[in-house]
């Protein structure tokens, strides 16, 4: 009799450990075949190099005015603001500092959140607010962000500032 | 651990092979169903996660400000979440998703698609990466299966209820299977009983001749048939001798009494020749009696003639008449009954039956025997006293056995008794409906207890 009672008793006990994951996990990535992978989804040809982008500078009378000019794709908000902070069209100026350095930015539905590293607090809070509101003008345009967080990583701040259509 | 009967173990046997048979099928449905289905979800969902990354890249390389609302549009529609990376830029599309949840191992800049299930909150999650180089972005799609566990869990719990109920329904088809199968076991085991209860008339029906079950019954019918034939010829054999051994015996008795009667005349050593022969001739007649007696109650030719006695009255006159015919001491008889009782008896057998068991208790006792009667377990009991050695547990059945002699007997070499006195009180109690059993007695020895059933007058 015993020897029936172990097999069922083991069989029953697996069943009940299976339980424990329902569906199954795996201990690592698994990778797709690439020829399973359709619309050449993984190609890199045929596709634009470029993209035409809107950037937001400050005139003499320090008001906001949009240029629209053509850069690689793809479009991530570090190009925008690099660009914004380094490429200032002749006869307008930027509140960015040319030290502004970006480690992630995160776009959630009309709200974006980007995280400095550096170079936010260079001048006074004019200066600050001047060079949000250049980046919100520039990603509400890009991005159609309403809502944008910046956060001082280094010191642990967070700025919030809202886009006012043009 | 307790040994269980045959029926018990048989039973267990159904209901553990029900139990494994079905745990077997419960594990492979499982384990089979569990494997489509997950497979299913994942190859949908890959499927899904290609469309989307699609129309991510066309968004991305066309118009990269719709995106937001391109993956909010995809939440919405697929129930999962999705992420774009772009460099350091993580685009979201509802607020469920967050670039922390992506698992390590997906960060790095592939160039496959890769996914994994991974447990998030005790929830599996599906993660698909899809690298999309024209855009140089990423596409990540994440799909909680929380309902998958669902879906499983319901037909875990399915299956072990199925197997529950299988184990059950084996254990009862089990104990209805063996109940039939056993049921000539059981029959015989009933019949084997009361053929040791004396009951020589009952047999098995074999009315299925070549079954195996018929061939047990027909043997158990051979067997019972053998006895009662053999039965039949020992008792006719002792009838037979008894008669034989009667005439002859009696004039042997009357001779000795002739020469009794001129014992005066003959020589010492000739009187105490003629002492032993007529005790001889005595024990002899005695045992013959008792022999004829039993011949006769097996092969079931004696008469009863019962009839329905006062108890007290009854047993009152045999101790008389067994005290005074045997040459026995006045036998004190006392009576505890608090009404007059009466009994069904032959009476001229219960008194043999009180004279044998009188005759016991002075044999083997040492002088005091007593007699009291009591009411008892719906019935009245004749309990004779005495102050022998008495009679030790292991030896109160069998000394109720034709010539069986206990070891008291034995010890004392008495060469008085028959070792039938006591066979042939059990025989006759027992046709009196009751019953004789051993006890220890208040005196020191033993004592030998009649039951009898209580006879209303004028009931036979």
């Amino acid at each position: 009799m015993n020897r029936l009672r172990t097999p069922a008793l083991g069989l029953l006990a697996a069943l009940l450990l299976s339980a424990c994951t329902l569906v199954p996990t795996d201990s690592s990535p698994r990778t797709v075949d690439s020829a399973d992978v359709p619309s050449g989804l993984l190609n890199g040809a045929g596709t634009k190099q470029s993209a035409t982008v809107s950037l937001w500078f400050y005139d003499a009378e320090q008001q906001l005015v949009r240029r629209s000019v053509r850069i690689p794709a793809p479009v991530t908000i570090s190009t925008l603001v690099a660009r914004l902070a380094l490429s200032v069209p002749t006869g307008l100026s930027t509140a960015l500092s040319p030290k502004i350095a970006i480690s992630r930015a995160v776009v959630r539905g009309s709200e974006a959140t980007i995280f400095i590293t550096a170079g936010l607090q260079s001048g006074t809070t004019a200066d600050t607010m001047a060079a949000m509101e250049q980046l919100v003008a520039t990603l509400r345009d890009n991005y159609g962000i309403g809502t944008l967080n910046v956060t001082d990583v280094a010191h642990g701040r967070t700025l919030t500032i809202d886009s006012v259509a043009p | 651990m307790a040994t269980r009967s045959l029926r018990g173990r048989l039973t267990w046997t159904f209901a553990v092979g029900a139990a494994v048979l079905s745990t077997i099928f419960a594990s492979l449905t499982y384990f089979g169903v569990r494997h489509i289905v997950v497979v299913s979800r994942q190859a949908s969902d890959l499927q899904q996660a290609y469309v989307n990354a699609a129309l991510v890249r066309s968004a991305l390389s066309q118009e990269p400000a719709s995106l937001p609302s391109l993956l909010t549009s995809l939440d919405a529609a697929t129930t999962s979440s999705s992420l774009v990376r772009l460099g350091s830029t993580w685009i979201e599309g509802t607020t469920v998703a967050d670039p922390e949840t992506i698992p390590v191992a997906f960060r790095g800049s592939g160039t496959e698609v890769i996914r994994q299930v991974v447990i998030e909150r005790n929830i599996p999650v599906l993660v698909i990466a899809v690298p999309l180089p024209a855009v140089r972005a990423t596409y990540f799609q994440r799909r909680e299966l929380a309902d998958l566990n669902g879906t499983l869990n319901r037909l875990l719990g399915v299956l072990a209820l199925g197997t529950l109920f299988t184990s059950g329904l084996g254990a009862y088809a089990g104990r209805r299977t063996t109940r039939r199968a056993l049921a000539p076991l059981a029959d015989t085991a009933q019949a084997a009983r009361l053929v040791a209860e004396g009951d020589l008339a009952v047999r098995l029906p074999s009315d299925a001749p070549h079954s195996e079950v018929a061939t047990l019954s027909a043997a158990f019918n051979e067997m019972v048939e053998q006895l009662v034939r053999r039965l039949d010829r020992d008792a006719r054999f002792a009838s037979d001798v008894s008669h034989e051994l009667r005439s002859p015996l009696t004039t042997l008795a009357m001779s000795a009494e002739v020469l009794r009667l001129h014992e005066a005349e003959l020589h010492p050593d000739a009187r105490e020749a003629l002492s032993l022969l007529t005790t001889d001739v005595a024990t002899f007649q005695s045992l013959v009696e008792d022999l004829l007696d039993i011949a006769k109650s097996d092969a079931g030719t004696d008469t009863l003639v019962n009839e329905v006695l006062p108890l007290n009255e009854l047993v009152s006159q045999c101790v008389l008449s067994a005290t005074r015919r045997h040459q026995l001491p006045a036998t004190p008889l006392h009576s505890e009954l608090t009404a007059e009782y009466f009994v069904s008896v032959d009476r001229r057998r219960f008194e043999r039956v009180i004279t044998n068991l009188l005759e016991n208790a002075y044999r083997y006792g040492e002088g005091q025997v007593a007699v009291t009667l009591f009411a008892n377990d719906g019935g009245v009991e004749v309990a004779i006293d005495d102050n022998g050695p008495g009679i030790a547990p292991a030896e109160r059945e069998r000394v109720f056995e034709r010539f069986y002699r206990g070891s008291v007997a034995s010890r004392r070499g008495n060469a008085h008794g028959t070792g039938l006195g006591l066979a042939l009180v059990s025989e006759h109690v027992k046709r009196f409906a009751g019953r004789v059993t051993i006890t220890d007695s208040p005196l020191g020895g033993c004592r030998m207890v009649i039951w009898l059933p209580i006879m209303e007058i004028g009931a036979e």
